[in-house]
């Protein structure tokens, strides 16, 4: 990013296939749906190009780059909102990003998709502030202090933010437990 | 609020997408037909900027008539007086253009107090360094007039400013146009010291300073419009 800001064009394709895969997978996290995600990704980048001269020498190109995937998602659900269709976008998104996570037949694969739906679901019933914020802490693996930069906000709103977030996702998996019988709670990767 | 939540906890959650990062990226979008500008570019643009904003005080300047007691004012005074608007313009300045430590500008909670201390400082200072209100049979047509020609003093260093900064702040637009919404009236305030011998501090916050918060005020309104990259 640093040789790109100073004018190596050549620098495009490697920003891109390092940064791309990340800015992805974060749009993706927020909206729930690939083909949106897709979308926003190339906007977020027609925004890194126009912004290249103001990333500061020496910086973490990630945050930067999160904090204006975060911008293009943000002008999205507002678009959204004032087309005033969003909670149905939403919701049609919930479904389309359930659909590409991986299949596996096993029992346990099924309980451990059936949770992953859930909490997927509990992810985008969140205000997109909280969403925000849970995505960058818990799957980008950010600082407190780059969430909160990224958010725009001071560490303790960023924390309070995930917080909350915490509460309902948790509450949304412990019933889904009680209504099997069979905790199921992983931290590492899905079978 | 449990401001002493353990962030650890967060690994609990399982990701709904954990295997996103392996699928394959569209192909990256074709670079727009202008190439954008770099960072020296910019850097340099923004400089110029504000070579363009003092020059233009300075041409304002030269074509208003300077206060008649400008030459009987001890240096002293008319610097302290020049200085308390400069100083509230450093400071609102520093706070939006700080780079911070991750390149995305100060902190939020700093840029905050920075841009609420700029005017404070201004207001304070005012207060203090001020001479004691004298009765001014037409206050308020004074202060709308200085209100006006600050205003104008004003305009060209706003306009500048939002040009020079457009889509140039990643996070925190708002706070950071703000800011320079305070420091570019703070500078058309610190030139209407050459213009107005008015020294009570009721007229000089309300009608020097008054730009501020409204300029300070349309930076948060408009900021994120015109400066979010």
């Amino acid at each position: 990013m640093h040789r790109y800001a100073c004018g190596d064009d050549g620098a495009l394709d490697e920003v891109y296939r390092l940064g791309a895969p990340r800015v992805r997978a974060f749009l993706a996290r927020l909206c729930a749906d690939l083909a949106l995600a897709d979308d926003l990704t190339q906007d977020a980048f027609l925004r890194i190009y126009r912004a290249r001269g103001t990333f500061v020498a020496g910086a973490s190109a990630l945050p930067w780059m999160l904090a204006i995937a975060r911008n293009a998602f943000r002008d999205h659900v507002r678009r959204e909102r004032v087309r005033r269709n969003y909670q149905a976008s939403s919701a049609e998104g919930q479904s389309r990003g359930q659909s590409i996570l991986p299949d596996n037949s096993s029992d346990r694969a099924v309980i451990a998709r059936q949770m992953l739906g859930v909490a997927q679901q509990a992810l985008m019933k969140l205000p997109v502030r909280q969403r925000e914020a849970f995505v960058l802490l818990r799957f980008e693996g950010l600082s407190l202090d780059e969430a909160a930069q990224v958010l725009g906000a001071t560490q303790a709103a960023a924390k309070i933010l995930v917080h909350r977030a915490c509460v309902v996702i948790r509450e949304a998996l412990d019933r889904e437990d009680k209504g099997r019988g069979v905790p199921l709670r992983t931290s590492g990767p899905i079978p | 609020m449990k401001h002493d939540f353990d962030l650890d906890r967060t690994a609990d959650f399982p990701d709904p997408l954990a295997g996103i990062g392996e699928l394959p990226v569209p192909l990256r979008p074709a670079s727009p037909l202008v190439r954008p500008p770099t960072r020296s570019r910019v850097a340099a643009l923004r400089a110029s900027a504000l070579g363009a904003a003092l020059l233009y005080e300075g041409v304002w300047l030269a074509i208003f008539n300077k206060r008649s007691d400008l030459s009987a004012l001890p240096r002293t005074t008319l610097a302290a007086e020049v200085a308390i608007p400069l100083a509230a313009a450093g400071l609102a300045l520093a706070a939006a253009t700080a780079r911070g430590e991750r390149g995305m500008g100060a902190p939020k909670g700093r840029l905050a107090a920075w841009v609420l201390l700029s005017p404070a400082v201004f207001v304070a200072a005012t207060l203090f360094a001020g001479p004691p209100d004298v009765d001014i049979e037409s206050f308020w047509r004074h202060v709308l007039r200085c209100f006006l020609v600050t205003g104008l003093l004003g305009l060209g260093p706003l306009g500048l400013a939002a040009w020079a900064f457009r889509r140039g702040f990643v996070a925190a637009p708002a706070w950071r146009m703000a800011g320079l919404g305070v420091a570019c009236s703070a500078i058309a305030a610190a030139s209407m010291t050459f213009l107005c011998s008015v020294g009570s501090p009721a007229h000089v916050l309300v009608g020097h300073g008054g730009l501020m918060v409204v300029a300070g005020l349309g930076g948060a309104l408009f900021g994120r419009r015109l400066g979010e990259a």
